[in-house]
This record gives structure tokens, sequence and C-alpha cells, in this order.
């Protein structure tokens, strides 16, 4: 059965006693219907389109947000939920991705359960490379690149980087960060805690940053803690070099 | 494991990543935060191995300017392996280096130095690269598959270039080995180091599946016999790389190395495409393979300079337009197989179809 409002589609939906088929009044073109759909599944920043059920055992799964991230079908994906039974708790799964079982007293919670595994087996395959994964983690990888684009998903976080500075100014504003790395980084008030702007120039610190994942620009500075290196002469370098192991003292391999 | 020859525009940086979020980076090329970027997107946590061939700004990103310049010490060009160092302090296991004329003043110096009085390394984990008569052992995997090895430069070589002042002729020279096959990281190494390596091969030549073409294809302080020898007699390899950007102001790579490596190998991959191959680069972008697959310096995004000259006229003039871009190859258990050759032989091959002339054609 349809459930919840259609948005200004033009469109009246009913609510069918049974499960399916799914009813119109006025039945418009398919292609309207599909237009419809298709607005709203690409719809920006909308999250759990959760209106276009079928029924009330399956659901159409259109963009949704996990945490931070964005989870955005490629194409066409249905819900199918099991319902609970004493003994067994409910069901969520999508064809096409045997591997993800939501699960849950509703379709709602179940669906939500779903949606975390996903993002938990997404983020999981993430911190593995391509060689190193087994058979199952490979069909996994398989299956879940066919229903989302794994690529935008991955650059869609900016990147957490520790990093040291020091603030060089204060006024006029921005605040200007140079980095240990030789980057500098002029920087508004939205982009720097609460810490950085009770140090006074010339303070070091430790930060960990954002990083634009595709640009590696910096986006803000998260947390800062203040840090006190000693001075280092030439002579410390000399003296650290002498204790360092040499290669010389590496086993030795043959030419081949 | 997957290794990386990472576009990071002029310079040089390969990544190994060896699984379980571990991973070995050699040099870390001069363009600040690309390598960053490489390690964080495969959410590397540890760096088994840091190792720097030499204290070049294309290869250390700066460690070495820094100890010339007069400025406070935050007025530095940029220095990557310190970017490095800062985010992984204490989860980085070894680090390897080639103690050169620049090393004792640099900051990377100063800043190890400052992490051990902080208790985050320990001086055991410091390497200093340096060879006698036989290769010696940097790495080895679990498995004791894959090793990586340090073949030079020898003490000779460093004595040599301490004098010259010369750190390119003490650049750290590695070898991936896997499976009776090899990879040559070749730094900016040069012909009196491969001469001597030849020498204590008994005159065999390196038999490899790839090398990155010393000097970003530059000439190597040395002659075009001596480029012959090289790419003839020295080296015997599939594929050739070259490390390089689109604007550089070194005239890399040139032609002649590319050529020499076009004639003794099957396949010669740039990293970026420079003018010397295509007048109209814009009309590549961001790479002649399409899109990157990997994190790389090529950019989507127009990046171009224009300059006046003398007669009034302005010359545009690209950069960071992709060849192959980042290069990746996959050790597997037969050997070490090159992704995306074909695109790119294929993308050269519509250069020159569209009346270009790529010189490694």
């Amino acid at each position: 059965m349809l459930c919840g409002d259609v948005p200004s589609a033009g469109l009246e939906f009913v609510r069918a006693p049974q499960l399916m088929p799914i009813m119109l009044v006025d039945a418009p073109s398919t292609a309207t219907v599909a237009q419809v759909i298709a607005d709203d599944w690409y719809a920006p920043n909308v999250r759990n389109w959760n209106w276009f059920y079928c029924d009330a055992t399956r659901q159409f799964i259109g963009t949704f947000m996990v945490g931070e991230v964005l989870y955005r079908p490629t194409g066409q994906l249905i819900g199918l939920f099991e319902p609970p039974t004493p003994d067994i708790s409910g069901r969520f799964s999508v064809s096409g991705l045997s591997s993800l079982v939501g699960r849950g007293r509703t379709i709602n919670e179940a669906r939500a359960d779903w949606e975390l595994s996903v993002d938990a087996m997404i983020q999981r395959l993430f911190g593995t490379q391509d060689f190193e994964r087994s058979t199952d983690e490979q069909e996994n990888m398989r299956q879940l690149s066919q229903c989302f684009d794994l690529t935008e998903i991955r650059y869609a976080l900016p990147l957490q980087v520790r990093n040291c500075g020091k603030l060089v100014s204060v006024f006029p504003r921005p605040w200007k960060v140079r980095w240990i790395d030789g980057t500098s980084s002029d920087l508004s008030r939205h982009q720097v805690p609460a810490e950085l702007v009770r140090f006074s120039v010339g303070q070091e610190f430790e930060a960990v940053v954002e990083q634009d994942s595709r640009t590696g620009d910096l986006v803000k500075i998260v947390s800062v803690f203040k840090s006190a290196r000693k001075q280092v002469s030439d002579r410390d370098v000399t003296n650290l070099l002498s204790r360092a192991t040499s290669s010389k003292d590496l086993p030795d391999l043959d030419w081949d | 494991m997957r290794v990386l020859f990472v576009d990071v525009g002029q310079g040089t940086c390969q990544v190994i990543l060896t699984g379980r979020r571990r991973a070995i980076v050699i040099d870390t090329g001069s363009h600040p935060r690309t390598v960053m970027r490489v390690l964080r997107l495969f959410r590397v946590e540890t760096i088994e191995l840091l190792c720097i061939s030499h204290n070049d700004e294309d290869h250390a990103g700066g460690t070495a300017k820094s100890s010339s310049r007069k400025n406070s010490k935050w007025k530095k060009p940029p220095s990557l392996v310190m970017g490095i160092l800062a985010h992984y302090q204490d989860a980085i296991e070894t680090i390897a280096f080639v103690p050169d004329t620049k090393f004792a003043k640099s900051r990377f110096g100063k800043f190890l130095v400052q992490l051990e009085d902080e208790g985050k390394i320990r001086p055991e984990q410091l390497v200093t690269i340096e060879v006698q008569a036989t290769p010696k052992l940097l790495w080895e995997s679990e498995n004791k598959v894959t090793q990586l090895a340090v073949i030079s430069p020898l003490g000779g070589n460093t004595a040599s270039a301490l004098v010259k002042k010369n750190a390119n002729a003490s650049s750290a020279i590695l070898e991936l080995r896997h499976r009776g096959q090899k990879i040559v990281f070749a730094a900016d190494s040069e012909y009196s180091q491969w001469r001597d390596v030849l020498r204590l091969r008994s005159n065999r030549p390196v038999d490899c599946r790839a090398i990155t073409i010393p000097h970003h294809g530059g000439l190597m302080s040395g002659t075009l016999a001596d480029l012959r020898w090289f790419a003839g007699s020295a080296i015997k390899a599939d594929i050739a790389i070259v490390s390089v950007g689109t604007r550089n102001g070194y005239g890399h790579p040139g032609p002649e190395t590319i050529k020499a490596f076009a004639l003794s190998t099957s396949q010669v991959c740039c990293t970026q495409i420079t003018e010397k191959c295509c007048g109209d680069l814009e009309s590549v972008r961001p790479s002649i393979v399409g899109v990157p697959r990997f994190p790389c310096r090529s950019s989507t995004d127009k990046d171009v300079k224009r300059k006046k000259r003398n007669d009034g006229s302005t010359v545009i003039r690209s950069n960071n337009v992709g060849c192959a871009t980042t290069i990746s190859a996959i050790l597997t258990d037969s050997g070490i197989d090159f992704e995306r050759l074909d695109e790119h032989r294929r993308g050269v091959d519509k250069l020159v179809s569209n009346g270009h002339t790529p010189l490694c054609r």
C-alpha cells in the first residue's frame, strides 16, 4: 500500500486494503511515474525518502545518510521485509546485496539497521586493499559497487590529519597559521576552534585538521593543543646520527 | 601488495600498500598533501618504512633547502617528510635516509631529534643508507616472498657526493623483489653509481620488470654515451617510468632519455605529460588515460598560467595534466602486474593520430 504524502506530482494515491498491487486513481503514464521517482530519488539533501512504500513488506531505497556519509544508490533498490515471527526478528534485505540483513520488529527499524550494516561494511572494506580481501569480501565489494558509487562515497568525507603548526598572525584577520610541512593557511573564525583563538602569536601547537579528500585543501582545524619542542642544534642531529642503525649492519642479499 | 608510482607533479613518490592498513613510502614528492591524501584515503595507519632517497626538494619536499635559508624556521619551502612525520609520529616503524651534506642542517634531522626527545621514535628505528659489496635487506614481508633491498650508494659514492656537494650522486637505489621479478626505484641516481653497481654484478645488466628513470628523465650529469650505455647495457626493463611534472623548469624529461628507453623497453610511461609531447595540453586534461583511478596531482580543473613575452604576446602554459598519472602495479602469486598500461598505450596512440608527436613514439 502507499503511505505518506506524495509531493505535488499531480498524482493521487490511495491506500489499498491488501499488500499489492499499487493502485492509482487517474493513473498517470509510466513516464510520469518514473519522473516522479527520479525527481525524488535524486533530490539533494534529502534523508530517508520513505514515502514511496510499495507495501508493508517492501521499501524503495532512496538516498540515505548514516552519520556524515550520504549513500546514494546508483540504480533502483527495493528492500524486502520479512515480518517477525515469535522466534525470529524481522529481516530487511535488498536483492543484489545478499550478505546484508537488517533486523527489527518493524520494517522501519529493520531498514535502519540495514542502513547501518551497509555503512559498517563499506567503511570496513575501505580499510582493506583489494589484494588482501577474502573471496567473501571481494563479492561484497562487487555487490556494493553495483549499488552505490563507492568512489564518491570514499571522497565524500574530509580526511583527518594530524599536523604541527605555529600561529603567525592574528590581526588583521584572518588567522594565519604556518604548518610544519612548510605550507600556510589563512583561516576564518568558523575554521578554527575556540582554543586557537586564545593562543597568542608565536604559539606552536599540534592540531587535528580536516582536509578536502579530493584536493587536500584544508577545510578546518578540528582541535589544537599547545606544544613546545626543544631547540635543536646541528650537533644534536649529528649525535642522533651516530646512534642510528647503519644499513651496513642489515642482512646481506644476493645481487639477483 | 600494491605499488603506486604517485603522480606528484615534478617530484618522486612511491607508496607500497602492504595490507592491514600499513604502507611503505619511498620519497614524498614536492607537492604538499598529495602523498598524505594517498595514505589517508587508503586508510594507512602505520608506515612500515619511510625511505628518503636523498634530501632534495622534489624527493623529500624541501628538507634540503630549509637549511640554506636564513629566514625564520617557519618560512621554509614545503617539507612533506615533515608532514608525514607530524601525522604519523610514533606510527612509523623505520625511517631510512642517506646522511648527505644537507641532512645534518635540515629540519628533517632536527624534527627527528625532537621526536626522539618526546619518546616517539628511538635511534634504532633510524637507518642510514650505505651499501658495501652486496645489497642489503631493508624490509621483508611476513611471508618472506617480497623484499626491499638497497643496492646503492656504496661508501665511495657517499664520500664523493659529500665532496662534490651533490646529493644526487649518493641517492639510494632500491629494488623491490617479488617472486623472481623486480621493480627498481632509481631516484636521482647518477651514472657513477650505476657503473659501481654493474661492476659488483660482474657487468650483468639489472633485469627488472620496471624502473623509475633516474632524475625525472634528465641527463644525470652525464653524456649521451653514458645514457646509451645505461639504457642499453646497464638496465633491462619491461617498463620505464618517469615521474615528471607538466610544467617544470628543468626541461624534464629529456627527449634523448625517453628515446633511449623507448628503444630498450616495451613501454615508457610518464606520470604527467609535457608540452614536448602535446601542444594542446588542455585538450587531454585530466589525463590521456581519462579520469585518474588513484589520487594524483593531475587536475581535472583548468590549471594554466599566462605569461607575457617580450614581444607582447601571451603564452598560456598548462600545469598538472596527466599522462599515465599515478601508475599502479599489483604483486600477485605469479609476479608483478602493471595496471592500465593498455589505456596508456591507447592514449598515446590517440595523441599520434591527432597529429602530436609524443616523445615515447
